[in-house]
């Protein structure tokens, strides 16, 4: 029986470059059966272990439509990131989960649905993107709003572009900065939601992004006419074992990996320490 | 008779049973260091075990919980990386254990039992026997009325001892402890009339010692988890605390731990869990170098929530306290639980000053 | 503290309640003492350099290529140099300057860190008297008021910060002069910002008011509130005995000698005036600074902090050692690594406490032999010719002198790895193949070797105690001043990095910022409008750099702080130099 903090061993099985120091890697438990079992949702993360140096928690980015494999992407912002790019495709890695509560996809059906994400707060909400997309027509229609520092901080250009193609779907892009060659929207992600047709009644928001961020774009939300209920988000603390014991990652008496961490507005509000 | 009735055994026949159980088991009781220190360690003979002692000021804890606990190894063979659990110590008895220290043991197991069970804990845990020596007398810096944690243990023990006189009072807690007392059936008797009554009068005056002062946790409690403890109070307490992490590591509840990697060597690598501290400031800090308890004051605040909440309370049964009075010895500056406390319930904090 | 093994290599620390040094308390280092032995990067194996690169060696070989090469280098007449460490036990610092005056015949020996703890040294402690009861804990907290001066002592000294939270437990008072608000200063009764260059003058100012109320000379203009000076006037005229803690500091050895004399200027003048002789406690950076300088790891005085020209310290020593030692003053080892051809560094790094560390590293790069004995793999050894692994903490045994005087044994716990010597021994080794003729083979025969050398050391044994017998006002800072932090850097610190637990702020802080950062107050940057992580420019004599900057409001306003594991970002500004004044500039 696998012990609670022992990971299970996986392969690299493609790498790409979504901008100079963010990766995303595709990843397969190197048993075929562990690998028939693992079942997830959007906003779940992983443990991924780099044998040698240590485990930290990723957000998977992939849908659990899609299976066969499960996408991660990764900023490299640490001793943990730096060994992990130094790994190659076929490399062995260890892989343990999923950990945390996730979306509630189900409750998600029949919504107009928005998605805001800021920097890498997108990889979570591509997972939840691609379900949705996967299963369009149970679902209203989307909007989806990412901003990032600068134009070479954009992850996932490519689905980026192809989203837009889709039907009624909404996409809308900016930076913080511009760059030679970027004719885009420049401004914070709020300023977009004045180019989009918000429906605060039959929509849900998901946010992801960093704190001050999400701040301020679940504020505009709410002044907006959102209800806090309606506007979903994922806290971020420092995790550390992803199975509520280490502590690490309490906000008061709730264990953001194992209760969150995804929680809707109304819930962020009723928490304190 | 019974099975698991309680019984007697001569003081004279201690060593004894202590002989026949070292012959099959590694024992831990309080000993006496080199340097004259009373600390739990592993003896070799009966003799080497105190009887009466201050409660060791060393952890209980680190032969649940180590200090450094090996999870797994992995080790790459023929280009793959196979991962192997760590092996368990084989079966210890803990003996002489006081009950403070019984309690805390059960509550760490429960923490790692709850929700998501961790075995790795729990095949330690099992591999433990408990055998506790209920306090006659308060330790000077005891409070274990206040939290349910003594001097005398209802359950959370293997065996429970009480010195009667001349004899030692035994009580069986659980099919692990009864298997100690039939390593040496000849040993023991059925507890007497006389025996029972002795051990009955033993626990009344040990309550008795203590005195009717509390460490009023339930007011504390009422007043941290309605969030009526004011800022200032935790900032006021900050500079009082040096952030060791002795409390932490010496609590007998506390169990935040962190993981690494021990550095490979010879192409195998060891993932350790490691004893960390929530009183360390990075021990809430993101990647992005964004923390949310960077003021020592919310750490605090965090610990206090943590031990003596109604939040906690409601989930675990009880506060996360066992009133063992480590903290107030081990605290190089004065944010012990006892004055902690007694702060956040007058709403002053003074820096613990001795008043003449 | 107790150390335990496992049986598997992890060890455990706990408290001991009886030792009169840590009373059961333990700091968080102390907790992460057992880290290092399993989370570093260990040495192994012996290693010499061939071709370019180390590679692995026998002891033999290994001890071999050292002998020939400081052999040869001597012969030649080229100078060479011993390191001692602050992190060696008393006994290989004192074989180590017995390598340096006796088998090298030569006086550049020196230990890491240990020039500025010798400077704030009270008279009384500078001469071969080492067991003045003015260092001891107990003392200190039986004081009605301690001064501060500088630094941050609850984190690079908190038994220190612990005696002194229990002085003002029992009443006493507490007056901090210090750059930056700490933990400490919170709780002061007065506490004093200075600025750099104005540490002698507020010593001074404090002086002169505390003697004049004393002497009831001093003038107090009606009416007004009392000045912060005043206030802490009022709370050490009417003490019966005073402490001055003086945490270290990174200047100037010429400042921390004029801050010493003030203070022992500030000491005279209390007796003088009826109060109590007050205590005087330099706090060192390192565990073993003390035992280092007293074992006479030290380039100007013998073991036992004898002059060079004492001859009974000289007599002795010739007995000892035999033959002719060296009584000449060598360099500091600041100036060490560009003057010597040939080094011996003992359980030390001086990559990582030298002001300026790219030059010291070209430095050891030029040098024709460098033979290195550490347990673990740092900078320095990674430059080594020779690379000699000796035991770490918890693996061998020894003494320690802790910064009261107390001389501390620790014994081992776990074994070294196979092929790891203890330091002791290894500089036995080298002595032996120098053809010294005190080359012990015990430890008892080092630790005799030392008795011999530093008779009063029986005295300072150990566990037995010592017997008892608001600022002036600032306007504005029309400059800037670029100071590096204080030379205490947890980031360096060995117990700090081989923790899993205890570095991570540091390795965040460094990993945000690769390049270096500027700390700042936040009211100065909103006045330049910078922000958090934002770059600005600094401008010196000497050059200039752009930086980003983290916002500090413990700083005060017009000092700007390099960290000190950054300070080498910012060498084009400010070279070695402890303090600079800059112009800044937005980028």
């Amino acid at each position: 029986m696998p012990e609670l903090l022992l990971p299970s061993v996986a392969t690299i099985l493609t790498q790409r470059d979504e901008t100079p120091d963010v990766r995303t890697y595709a990843l397969r438990f190197r048993d075929f059966a562990e690998q028939g079992r693992f079942s997830y949702r959007p906003g779940q993360f992983l443990e991924l272990s780099v044998f040698g140096t240590g485990e930290a928690p990723f957000c998977l980015a992939s849908s659990p439509t899609r299976p066969g494999g499960v996408e991660v992407t990764v900023r490299k912002c640490g001793r943990l990131t730096d060994a992990l790019f130094a790994l190659a495709p076929g490399a062995e890695l260890g892989l343990r989960g999923p950990c945390g509560n996730g979306f509630d996809v189900d409750a998600a059906r029949g919504h107009d649905l928005v998605f805001v994400a800021g920097g890498i707060g997108l990889p979570p909400l591509r997972s939840l993107i691609w379900n949705v997309l996967d299963e369009r027509d149970q679902f209203g229609d989307i909007t989806i709003l990412y901003g990032a520092r600068t134009p070479a901080d954009l992850v996932y250009k490519d689905e980026l572009r192809e989203w837009e193609r889709r039907d009624h779907v909404t996409v809308r892009v900016t930076v913080d900065r511009g760059a030679p060659g970027w004719e885009g929207s420049v401004g914070m992600v709020p300023t977009l939601f004045d180019q989009v047709d918000l429906r605060p009644d039959t929509s849900l928001a998901y946010v992801c992004g960093p704190p001050i961020m999400i701040k301020f774009v679940v504020k505009d939300l709410l002044a907006r006419g959102f209800a806090a209920e309606h506007v979903i988000s994922t806290l971020e603390r420092m995790m550390q074992c992803g199975v509520g014991k280490c502590n690490h990652c309490c906000v008061g008496h709730h264990y953001l990996c194992r209760d969150g961490p995804v929680y809707n507005v109304r819930e962020i509000e009723e928490m304190w320490e | 008779m019974e099975r698991n009735a309680a019984c007697v055994i001569a003081k004279h026949d201690v060593h004894d049973w202590l002989a026949h159980i070292l012959d099959r088991r590694e024992i831990i009781a309080p000993t006496r260091a080199a340097n004259g220190d009373e600390i739990f360690a592993r003896i070799t003979s009966p003799g080497e075990v105190l009887w009466t002692f201050e409660n060791p000021l060393g952890p209980l804890k680190q032969f649940l919980l180590p200090q450094t606990e090996p999870l797994a190894h992995f080790k790459t063979v023929d280009g793959h990386v196979a991962v192997e659990a760590a092996r368990i110590p084989a079966e210890r008895v803990l003996f002489n254990v006081r009950s403070c220290d019984a309690t805390g043991l059960a509550f760490l197991r429960q923490m790692y039992a709850r929700d998501l069970p961790d075995d790795t804990v729990e095949r330690r845990a099992a591999a433990l026997t408990v055998v506790t020596l209920a306090c006659t007398m308060p330790c000077p810096l005891g409070f274990c009325p206040c939290t349910d944690a003594g001097p005398f243990l209802r359950k959370d023990y293997d065996l429970q001892l009480t010195d009667i006189g001349t004899a030692l009072h035994v009580e069986v807690g659980t099919d692990k402890g009864r298997a100690l007392l039939d390593l040496s059936p000849h040993l023991f008797r059925p507890a007497d009339e006389e025996a029972s009554a002795r051990r009955t009068t033993a626990e009344q005056t040990a309550l008795a010692s203590f005195g009717d002062e509390t460490c009023h946790f339930a007011s504390a409690m009422r007043r941290i988890s309605t969030h009526r403890v004011a800022e200032g109070l935790w900032e006021a307490m900050s500079p009082w605390c040096l952030e060791c992490g002795a409390c932490t590591h010496l609590c007998p509840t506390c169990y935040c731990f962190s993981v690494s990697d021990a550095p490979a060597t010879d192409g195998c690598s060891t993932r350790c869990r490691l004893w960390d501290s929530c009183q360390y400031s990075a021990f809430t800090m993101e990647a992005s170098g964004h923390n949310p308890r960077h003021a020592s004051r919310e750490r605090i605040k965090r610990r206090f929530h943590h031990k003596v909440s109604a939040q906690y309370f409601r989930r675990d049964g009880r506060v996360g306290c066992v009133g063992c009075g480590r903290c107030v010895k081990a605290c190089m500056g004065t944010t012990d639980m006892p004055t902690v406390v007694a702060a956040i319930r007058h709403g002053t904090w003074d820096g613990g000053r001795i008043h003449a | 503290m107790h150390l335990r093994g496992d049986g598997e290599g992890f060890l455990c620390v706990e408290p001991s309640e009886s030792h009169p040094v840590s009373e059961g308390r333990l700091c968080a280092r102390g907790w992460a003492a057992s880290d290092a032995t399993r989370w570093s990067e260990r040495l192994l194996t012996p290693q010499v350099r061939e071709g370019g690169a180390l590679r692995p060696a026998s002891w033999n070989e290994a001890l071999g290529v050292a002998v020939q090469a400081l052999t040869s280098l001597r012969r030649e007449g080229r100078p060479l140099g011993v390191l001692g460490s602050g992190r060696a036990t008393n006994e290989s610092n004192f074989l180590a300057v017995t390598l340096a005056r006796s088998a090298l015949g030569t006086g550049h020996v020196d230990a890491g860190l240990r020039d500025g703890y010798q400077a704030l040294l009270p008279p009384r402690l500078r001469t071969s008297e080492l067991a003045s009861p003015d260092t001891d804990f107990r003392r200190l907290e039986q004081t009605d008021v301690v001064v501060l001066v500088e630094g941050d002592v609850a984190t690079t000294h908190p038994r220190v910060a612990m005696a002194i939270l229990r002085v003002l437990r029992r009443g006493g008072h507490l007056i901090t002069l210090g750059r930056r608000r700490t933990k400490l200063s919170r709780v002061a009764s007065v506490s004093l910002a200075m600025h750099d260059e104005a540490r002698r003058p507020i010593l001074h100012a404090l002086r002169c008011t505390v003697i004049d109320t004393m002497r009831g000379t001093y003038a107090v203009a009606a009416g007004a509130a009392p000045s912060a000076l005043e206030r802490a006037a009022a709370l050490m005229a009417p003490a019966r005995r005073a402490a001055f803690v003086l945490a270290p500091f990174d200047a100037d050895t010429a400042v921390l000698q004029a801050t010493a004399a003030e203070v022992t200027r500030f000491a005279d003048d209390l007796v003088a005036s009826g109060a109590g002789a007050p205590l005087m406690l330099p706090l060192p950076i390192r565990a073993n600074t003390r035992g280092a300088l007293d074992m006479g790891a030290v380039p100007d005085a013998l073991p036992g902090r004898f002059p060079l020209d004492d001859a009974g310290a000289r007599d002795r020593l010739r007995t000892l050692w035999g033959g002719e030692p060296c009584f000449t003053t060598g360099r500091p080892a600041a100036e060490m690594l560009g003057a010597v051809s040939g080094l011996v560094v003992v359980a030390d790094d001086p990559l990582s406490f030298d002001a300026w560390p790219s030059r010291a590293a070209a430095q050891l790069a030029a040098l024709t032999s460098l033979v290195v004995l550490d347990s673990y793999a740092t900078p320095t050894a990674r430059a080594a010719h020779v690379v000699l692994p000796i035991a770490a903490f918890g693996e061998e045994e020894g003494t320690l002198t802790n910064l009261e005087g107390r001389v501390q044994r620790w014994r081992p716990c776990v074994d070294p790895p196979p092929n790891v010597r203890p330091a002791w021994l290894v500089l036995s080794d080298l002595l032996h193949g120098l053809g010294a003729r005190f080359a012990p083979r015990t430890l008892e025969a080092v630790e005799q070797g030392i008795r011999t050398a530093v008779p009063s050391i029986d005295a300072m044994r150990n566990e037995a105690p010592v017997p008892e017998t608001d600022a002036p006002a600032r306007d504005a800072a029309p400059r800037w001043l670029l100071r590096r932090d204080g030379m205490f850097d947890w980031a360096d610190d060995a117990l700090v990095t081989a923790s899993p637990i205890l570095r991570r702020d540091a390795a965040s802080a460094r990993r945000l910022y690769p390049n270096g950062v500027v700390m700042m107050n936040a009211d100065d940057a909103g006045s330049l409008g910078v922000r958090e992580g934002w770059r600005v420019r600094l401008h010196s004599s000497m050059g200039e750099a752009d930086v980003p900057v983290t916002l500090r409001d413990e700083l005060e306003r017009g000092v700007l702080m390099v960290p000190f594991a950054h300070r080498d970002r910012l060498a084009a500004v400010s070279g070695a130099a402890a303090a600079i004044e800059v112009s800044v500039t937005c980028v």
